[in-house]
């Protein structure tokens, strides 16, 4: 597979929790436009990125990929498509 | 909050407050007390009751040593409470507890939601033991509660009113602690050399495990909890020997290895999935062998014990031994020697292991795909506890 896409997490804590994986030459880009979008990412224990904003909290391991999505409360289809569009996922049928 | 988790590395094991602790997940837990509490032939109800009061008790009266006023000694208990991930209790009326408490979010409602979400009766059980043992060892009041409401109920909160006291006063039970002659497994040649144990178990150990604003633990994709040792160790020996007088011993171990194979597969399912896996783990993992090292090495941060895979057949067999596995100290401090491996958890969770890395099929399908038997255990004399997983018949 050469394009991004994802698969869902078995998350008990969180419902629809996905894991994006995408092309190694997109990582950086995704991560510097959700930087300018939500700040920058914060580094967490056991070498893992990590960015909250509103109402997701993004998981990676350094180099970017895969990214974790959690749905924070309160979520909407609107974060969803916006993080889509941040890390040009083209969509699926998952959901 | 004022408690921290201190890591004794060398031995593999986890400290809160002067107690050792266990990380395990809502599904075990919850797993365990439907195993004991729904055994038809002894009074697992009870059983699992006293155990949280016994246990509870000891370890508040190491968490309040210093403690002093009753206001600040029972606050601290509800802080220990949701420290280690099992919710979060209030009093709605008052500072201390005069009709009631309530639990806003709930460990153990989690795992039961998780599983039996259609169930509607209380589920609480450990909580009002430890309710039991707050109330005596801050207060000095010897009281019992009982849950009248409860979220798996679809009630807001769960509700413990207090009850007059039929019985004695709480007592706690000895602790178990490291004897001088419990010596951990000494470090052998890594039998896969890509993976870094030493690394993994300095990031994993390192990791902030404790409740939120809720009280609750939401890691590697499941709700984990620090349980006291002393719980485990005497909720499983006051169950398996009230099932050996009901004639009932070997299908009691099996109940206990079942609920922890159903736990290796769960929450080391949630591990594999995790960006700390991700970022720390899997780029030292290239075949499924060493995944299955890496997963050992992470449980060696869960305060279990130290593990070690000694022989590793893929797809085949696994040959896992333990050191200092909570279960036989426990074993030998509660009881004395065994005359047969006591290890159930361990055993169950050796099965689990291989049923997520070499079984096929969804998770609930994976179960039972292997099976573990103890074949040493320090309780019963050996040198080391080992147990061996094959692909089951």
């Amino acid at each position: 597979m050469t394009g991004a896409y994802r698969e869902r997490v078995f998350s008990c804590p969180r419902d629809r929790t996905y894991k994006y994986y995408l092309p190694k030459e997109e990582a950086q880009p995704a991560w510097q436009r959700l930087s300018e979008e939500f700040g920058a990412p914060t580094p967490g224990a056991c070498g893992v990125l990590v960015l909250e904003t509103p109402r997701l909290l993004l998981r990676a391991p350094s180099w970017g990929n895969p990214v974790t999505v959690i749905r924070k409360r309160g979520w909407s289809e609107d974060d969803v498509r916006r993080f889509h569009e941040l890390i040009r996922f083209p969509g699926d049928l998952q959901e | 909050m004022t408690f921290t988790t201190d890591i004794d590395v060398a031995r593999s094991r986890r400290l809160v407050a002067g107690s050792s602790v266990i990380l395990h997940c809502h599904h075990y837990n919850s797993r365990l007390q439907k195993a004991i509490e729904g055994a038809t032939a002894v009074d697992g109800r009870s059983l699992w009751m006293a155990s949280a009061e016994a246990s509870w008790t000891g370890v508040l009266l190491r968490a309040l040593d210093g403690v002093s006023g009753p206001h600040e000694r029972w606050q601290r208990c509800l802080e220990l409470y949701q420290f280690l991930g099992f919710g979060r209790l209030q009093v709605p009326d008052g500072e201390l507890p005069e009709t009631k408490v309530v639990a806003l979010a709930s460990h153990f409602v989690e795992g039961w939601s998780a599983r039996e979400p259609e169930r509607t009766e209380p589920v609480c059980s450990f909580a009002a033991g430890f309710l039991q043992a707050a109330a005596w060892v801050a207060l000095g009041r010897a009281v019992s509660f009982e849950e009248v409401a409860c979220q798996q109920g679809r009630a807001p909160a769960c509700e413990f009113v207090l009850r007059p006291r039929t019985g004695p006063a709480p007592r706690p039970i000895e602790q178990v602690v490291a004897r001088a002659g419990d010596a951990p497994m000494k470090p052998i040649a890594p039998v896969r050399p890509g993976v870094d144990e030493g690394k993994i178990v300095a990031a994993v150990s390192s990791m902030p495990i404790a409740g939120d604003d809720r009280g609750l633990i939401p890691a590697f994709n499941v709700f984990l909890a620090s349980m006291p040792a002393d719980f485990y160790n005497h909720a499983s020996v006051t169950f398996l020997a009230a099932m050996r007088e009901a004639g009932m011993g070997a299908l009691g171990r099996r109940l206990l290895m079942q609920v922890a194979e159903i736990c290796g597969l769960n929450t080391f399912s949630g591990i594999r999935s995790s960006a700390e896996w991700d970022a720390l783990i899997a780029p030292m993992c290239h075949d499924p062998a060493d995944e299955m090292v890496g997963l050992v090495a992470v449980s060696n941060a869960l305060g279990w014990g130290s593990w070690r895979v000694m022989d590793l057949v893929p797809g085949e067999s696994l040959r896992l031994v333990a050191g200092n596995g909570y279960e036989a100290e426990g074993q030998l401090e509660l009881v004395g020697p065994s005359l047969e491996p006591c290890c159930v958890m361990l055993t169950g969770v050796s099965a689990g292991l291989m049923d997520l890395v070499y079984g096929t099929g969804s998770v609930r399908e994976r179960v039972g795909q292997f099976a573990a038997v103890e074949h040493r255990c320090r309780a019963a004399g050996a040198e080391c506890c080992e147990f061996l997983a094959e692909e089951a018949a």
